[in-house]
């Protein structure tokens, strides 16, 4: 797998942005990425050093139709919240 | 912070270039960045949570500056004006933008400024009306007329008597006038509806009919009307020989109450007099102030001029509305006329308007003329008295800054200025009319003479910018 796949973008909320006071960023990753994969995509794209990378599953939000009985699920999605190593930031990504 | 620069343009406007420094920029665009994010919508933040970097990547960058701008000129248009040294009469308009570094032009309307002149050389020559004695005669006749004897006659009526008739008349199919016991006064010098009308009933006698086809003349309230030929039926009911009662002390009593004929010349020639002085002063002061303002340089922004404007387009408004029951636009079009058209034709009467009321408001400063509140509450009083109000409502306190006070004020103000302006003219103190010592004219004291508020009224322009 590329290692643009396995990184779809960064993942800016309020939340994602709180985690980088602690020199963690987090992404929205390919599904089928395993964390070692992750970290060497991290490394190789922003030239950064890697301390730890913690995956999860997000569950896909049902999306209810007014009027309708139909229900949409959208897919489920990989993130990613990676550590950097030594207090490292990744300048691409700061304002 | 910033450095302003200032262009005076010949429309009586500034145009203020404000430059600001990149730190106060900066600083304001993050607040401004903070303000966005708390009115938007962010995905993923919660109003005013979403960081600056987030806020400019989503909205971007113009729209921040945007924002900042406004921030700076709200918090520092006060400071902008003292270091430009602009006094301004009402808000600024922005002109233009430039981002970096930040650059705002703004045009800012100026007070107007009004040079009188050498206004104490003003002069108009003043004379005291007189009444003859032919005025009093005429008035004394008009009321003898008023007060005549009527007397039944069996006789055909005659010039100068009254006679009571039923008329009937047909124009064009229609019949425009059907009613019963007209009273009508068969006179030459003032004819009911025409001379031949009264030529026709001259003659006639009790339940009499008559035919007779007369044109209608100029005069008539309908316009169609006039000139038209109309069929009229008349018959007459009663003939009246009216007395004239002679001019004795009986007459005096019976018109007011006097005791004797003199008693009666003497308040008519005071009610001549005083109409006359009224008439007088107005025309007078009128002179003066149309001097006054000719001489005048008077300098005001297009801002007043369009304000102006909006107050005429609004009294017009008023007006057709409660003449004609209708809205300005559709009296407007009625006369073929746009509302931009009317407001171009109505331009120079506001211009007129506008250089009267300045430059009768500097007079009112240069000659320290002003209106204490005691003065505001004898005007209100007044105005209770002319209209007639009970006197425990009349004697209730009025707020001197209410609008109605401040109306009061401006009125007497006007005035004021006025009396000041006439007792220029006439190169000495005071001349008869408000709150003015008041000369005898012909012997008679005419101390409680009324003058015409409206011809005194002064609007005084904003003092302050509503920036």
């Amino acid at each position: 797998m590329n290692i643009y796949d396995i990184i779809v973008r960064p993942l800016e909320t309020e939340k994602a942005f709180a985690l980088r006071d602690q020199t963690k960023y987090v992404f929205v990753v390919h599904k089928d990425a395993n964390k070692l994969e992750i970290k060497r995509a991290v490394e190789e794209i922003y030239r950064v050093d890697v301390d730890r990378v913690r995956t999860m599953v997000m569950p896909g939000k049902a999306n209810k139709t007014r009027g309708r009985r139909v229900v949409r699920r959208r897919a489920p999605w990989k993130k990613a919240v990676v550590t950097l190593a030594g207090g490292g930031r990744i300048e691409a990504l700061e304002a | 912070m910033f450095e302003v620069t200032k262009e005076l343009l010949d429309s009586h406007e500034a145009l203020l270039e404000i430059v600001f420094e990149e730190s106060t920029v900066d600083e304001a665009k993050r607040r401004a960045a903070l303000k966005i994010s708390r009115e938007v919508n962010i995905p993923g933040f919660r109003k005013g949570k979403a960081p600056y970097a987030k806020v400019l990547q989503y909205v971007g960058e113009p729209t921040v500056i945007q924002e900042a701008a406004e921030l700076l000129m709200d918090e520092a248009y006060p400071q902008i004006l003292e270091k430009g040294e602009v006094s301004p009469y009402g808000p600024g308009e922005y002109v233009s933008m430039q981002p970096s570094p930040l650059t705002l032009k703004i045009r800012v309307p100026l007070q107007p400024t009004v040079e009188l002149g050498d206004y104490h050389s003003l002069r108009e020559p003043w004379v005291d009306p007189s009444v003859s004695g032919e005025e009093v005669t005429q008035t004394l006749e008009q009321m003898r007329e008023e007060h005549a004897i009527l007397e039944h006659v069996d006789r055909p009526a005659a010039m100068g008597d009254e006679v009571v008739v039923d008329v009937k008349a047909v124009a064009n199919g229609d019949v425009i006038v059907e009613e019963n016991e007209i009273e009508i006064v068969l006179s030459e010098s003032r004819p009911f509806l025409s001379h031949e009308f009264v030529a026709a009933l001259v003659g006639m006698s009790v339940d009499e009919t008559k035919q007779v086809t007369l044109v209608l003349p100029e005069t008539v309230e309908e316009p169609s009307l006039r000139g038209v030929e109309a069929d009229f039926t008349l018959t007459v009911k009663h003939v009246h020989e009216r007395a004239l009662p002679n001019v004795d002390d009986a007459l005096a009593s019976t018109v007011g109450s006097f005791e004797t004929v003199a008693e009666l010349e003497q308040d008519i020639r005071q009610r001549i007099i005083r109409r006359k002085q009224d008439q007088t002063l107005a025309e007078y002061r009128a002179k003066l102030s149309a001097q006054l303002v000719e001489q005048a340089t008077v300098a005001y922004p297009p801002l007043l001029l369009k304000e102006t404007l909006d107050d005429i387009v609004d009294e017009a408004s008023k007006s057709i509305e409660s003449q004609r029951k209708m809205s300005l636009e559709d009296g407007l079009r009625l006369d073929g006329l746009t509302l931009e058209q009317f407001r171009e034709q109505m331009r120079p009467q506001a211009e007129a308007r506008i250089r009267r009321s300045l430059a009768l408001s500097k007079l009112a400063e240069l000659e320290n003329v002003t209106v204490s509140d005691e003065e505001v509450v004898q005007e209100y009083t007044g105005l209770m008295g002319r209209l007639g109000v009970v006197e425990e409502l009349s004697s209730r306190k009025i707020e001197v800054d209410s609008p109605l006070g401040r109306n009061l004020r401006s009125s007497a103000l006007g005035r004021k200025v006025l009396d000041r302006l006439a007792s220029i003219g006439r190169g000495e103190g005071q001349v008869p009319g408000y709150g003015a010592e008041v000369p005898k004219a012909n012997g008679v004291d005419v101390a409680e003479h009324e003058v015409d508020a409206s011809a005194g009224e002064v609007e005084t322009p904003k003092s302050e910018a509503d920036a």
